[in-house]
């Protein structure tokens, strides 16, 4: 197997070489499996290689050997999600020594640690001169969950911007309100600079989102001035929660070279400040997929988006309002607008949140990839409807293989068919990774 | 009169607004190169109002229903002679005047930028309202959740000096003409083509809001400091609260940064761009002031927090 080298400690190097560490990101065979770590699942392997490749940074040299085994070998230690942080850190260690209960991640499969480390060859010897006890007081938990948070959440803001393309494609909307003066000029944040160039390059090139497609269609009773709100202030939330993301990775940079006893609130402060900006972002694509409902709103796509015989197949409202309940969950884990610090009332001391804020951010993270899973399935089927009518044009350079992508697991709704499977198939398009790194290798990374 | 400073729409900070605030005196002038540039913008805006002019949505037409109809200018100030009322919304009690007049300050900041198309001497309306001490009388509930059309609709009624706008002036809840004549200033003001929309559209009370508290926060901090120092030695964990405080300044900084950055953005609807022979217009949503939101929402958490330590 081939030694992988340890990263220099910036948050670029260490996603970087987890990443490669952990392989690429696939749809599971099954796709009638949950998404993500909820229900008793584990927390992913990336997570836990981020832990071993931290842990590198300080540890004695037989430790050193012994953690490059184990990412040699691609093994990961995982803990139970849900689990308190006691109880993680002891289970990572149970992982670490291949005692009874620890679970080591390996080519997507759980295993008992010790199964693991013989599954790679890892024997007795290799750990006889670790100090387990060490090892375990320097786990970065926190740290490793925040990598894993930023990492995640930048994935998902890109698929927001998918989504919020797609559906802009779907009701042939207006691109102004994307014209980069409008950012670049009038109101230069970098988020939204960013969430505006990126919609920019979905679409660009698509013949839907123009005034005569707008007129051949038929759904407008004039020229469009603007959309609605949801879709024509996406630069501006979308890039609120960028800019959000950004500082959050600024200083978690700074964390990272940091011990964690020596860390200060700062990251704290910056996982609460993004799970403001998760939680808004989910609110506007409920927004979205809510008005591709209403032919009025959606400029004359089919009711509820059905495809054929109306009245007999009901459509998406009841997957819409899916949508509006998940989101009504995220609100639920909105920081509350005092005290997040907690100060013991005996010590005075304050008592640090550990990983309970990035642990929000994960649940929340989950929750927001099933709303724009609603919205991908609805911008889908409302991308297709319009095309129905508009057969000879074309969709956007990104736009077009994001609905390809989306098609090839996840065909288009015709009649009724049984609802949570197609919005967990969805799901797994969203959180896997499959629509972007569809629209990426057509036109490029995305910002 | 010697102006304090000049707006330019680029360069306007908390504390100079804080400053102005406080001495109740502070007169503030506009840039002559903002001027310009605002000038030259409507410009274009009166060359769309001539008989030959195109359809341009949302510049020289009306909206909703009438949105494809191009207004004569005359038609305009008669429209915008009634539209901000049924936009003048809020229940409640009054919105604190200190932050009402705060908001004509940095709503002509935003003008004076030069991408909204507005006349020169709209934006040294607001600053002759802002500089007399006039401060409009906006009841605090009713929000869109996003910009601020109920309070900067009752700005725009001040500003003209329409029927049934009411301000805070020397003390005294008053009818805004009074006032206006109080100070010296002529009672009525005319909103031409463009005016209301580029006063009604923005977060801007909440960004007059969002300055007067960052202020006030870092005031608070700081008269925190020596009291702190001085009790340092008989705090348990000193190094604690260092740390914390690291954090507290960190974080602080960084929401001031933000409510300093959109002091200096442009955020009514729709904007005028140059293309060096014209101009172009752009329909988009910098009303949103999501970073502002999110911050003030930190800025809660962080002042508990600081609080409770």
């Amino acid at each position: 197997m081939d030694t992988i080298s340890n990263p220099a400690f910036s948050l670029s190097g260490l996603i970087g070489t987890a990443k490669s560490i952990c392989g690429a990101a696939s749809l599971p065979a099954d796709l009638s499996a949950t998404p993500g770590a909820r229900d008793g699942g584990y927390m992913p392997a990336f997570v836990g290689t981020v832990l071993l490749l931290r842990l590198q940074r300080t540890a004695s040299e037989p430790t050193q050997r012994y953690l490059q085994a184990l990412l040699d070998a691609r093994l990961s230690p995982t803990w139970r999600a849900g689990a308190s942080e006691a109880a993680a850190r002891r289970g990572l260690r149970s992982a670490l020594e291949g005692a009874a209960g620890g679970v080591l991640l390996w080519e997507g499969r759980q295993l008992e640690a010790s199964e693991g480390l013989e599954v790679a060859s890892i024997t007795d010897s290799a750990r006889a001169d670790v100090d387990f006890d060490a090892l375990e007081a320097q786990l970065d938990i926190s740290g490793a969950l925040a990598v894993h948070v930023y990492d995640a959440a930048h994935h998902l803001f890109k698929g927001a911007d998918i989504c919020a393309a797609m559906t802009l494609e779907g009701i042939r909307g207006e691109t102004g309100a994307f014209d980069a003066r409008l950012h670049e000029l009038g109101r230069p944040y970098p988020g939204q600079i960013a969430a505006a160039r990126n919609v920019r390059r979905i679409v660009a090139d698509s013949e839907f989102t123009t005034e005569d497609a707008r007129m051949e269609f038929g759904g407008d009773s004039g020229p469009r001035c603007q959309d609605a709100i949801s879709i024509r202030a996406v630069p501006q939330t979308h890039g609120g929660g960028r800019d959000a993301l950004a500082w959050f990775a600024a200083t978690l940079e700074g964390s990272l070279q940091q011990s964690v006893a020596s860390r200060d609130m700062t990251l704290d402060y910056a996982l609460d400040l993004l799970a403001i900006g998760l939680i808004d972002l989910a609110v506007i694509s409920e927004r979205r997929s809510f008005r591709m409902l209403d032919s009025r709103m959606s400029y004359g796509l089919p009711m509820n988006l059905v495809a054929e015989n109306p009245g007999f197949n009901h459509g998406f409202p009841v997957i819409q309002a899916a949508a509006a309940a998940v989101v009504a969950e995220m609100k639920l884990k909105a920081p509350k607008g005092r005290g997040q610090g907690s100060f013991s009332a005996l010590t005075g001391r304050y008592v640090p949140r550990g990983i309970s804020s990035s642990i929000r951010l994960v649940e929340l993270m989950d929750l927001l990839g099933k709303v724009l899973a609603i919205e991908l399935f609805m911008a889908s089927q409302a991308m297709d409807l319009t095309r129905r009518t508009l057969p000879n044009r074309a969709f956007g350079a990104g736009s077009a293989p994001a609905l390809a992508a989306t098609r090839t697991h996840l065909p288009m709704v015709l009649q009724n068919r049984f609802a949570s499977d197609d919005m967990n198939v969805a799901e797994w398009l969203i959180v896997q990774g499959t629509i972007v790194r569809a629209v990426e290798d057509a036109i490029g990374r995305l910002d | 009169m010697h102006n304090d400073f000049s707006i330019t729409g680029h360069d306007l900070t908390v504390q100079q607004i804080a400053d102005a605030i406080a001495t109740n005196s502070a007169q503030v002038g506009l840039d002559e190169t903002a001027a310009a540039a605002c000038h030259a913008s409507r410009r274009q805006v009166e060359a769309w109002l001539g008989d030959e002019a195109p359809v341009v949505y949302g510049v020289n037409t009306a909206l909703g229903n009438l949105k494809d109809t191009v207004l004569s200018p005359s038609e305009h100030i008669a429209w915008n002679s009634t539209i901000p009322y049924p936009h003048a919304v809020g229940m409640g009690h009054f919105i604190n005047p200190v932050i009402t007049r705060t908001a004509l300050l940095i709503r002509a900041n935003v003008l004076s930028r030069g991408y909204s198309g507005v006349r020169p001497a709209l934006v040294r309306r607001l600053l002759d309202i802002f500089n007399a001490g006039i401060s409009p009388a906006i009841r605090e509930l009713g929000s869109t959740g996003l910009s601020d059309l109920g309070p900067m609709a009752h700005c725009a009624m001040v500003a003209s000096g329409m029927e049934g706008a009411r301000v805070f002036y020397q003390g005294k809840l008053i009818a805004a003409r009074e006032a206006l004549t109080l100070a010296g200033l002529e009672p009525r003001f005319t909103l031409e083509c463009k005016e209301v929309l580029a006063i009604m559209n923005g977060s801007t009370m909440t960004q007059a809001a969002a300055a007067l508290c960052i202020n006030g926060a870092g005031n608070l901090l700081s008269y925190l400091e020596p009291i702190e120092t001085a009790q340092l030695a008989a705090f348990p964990d000193a190094e604690e609260l260092l740390r914390f405080n690291g954090s507290v300044a960190a974080v602080f900084a960084k929401i001031k940064r933000t409510i300093g950055f959109e002091t200096n953005i442009t955020c009514d609807n729709p904007l005028l761009f140059s293309n060096g022979n014209t101009y172009d217009v752009a329909m988009g949503c910098n009303c949103s002031n999501t970073q502002v939101g999110y911050d003030l929402d930190l800025l809660a958490i962080l002042l508990s927090d600081k609080a409770a330590f």
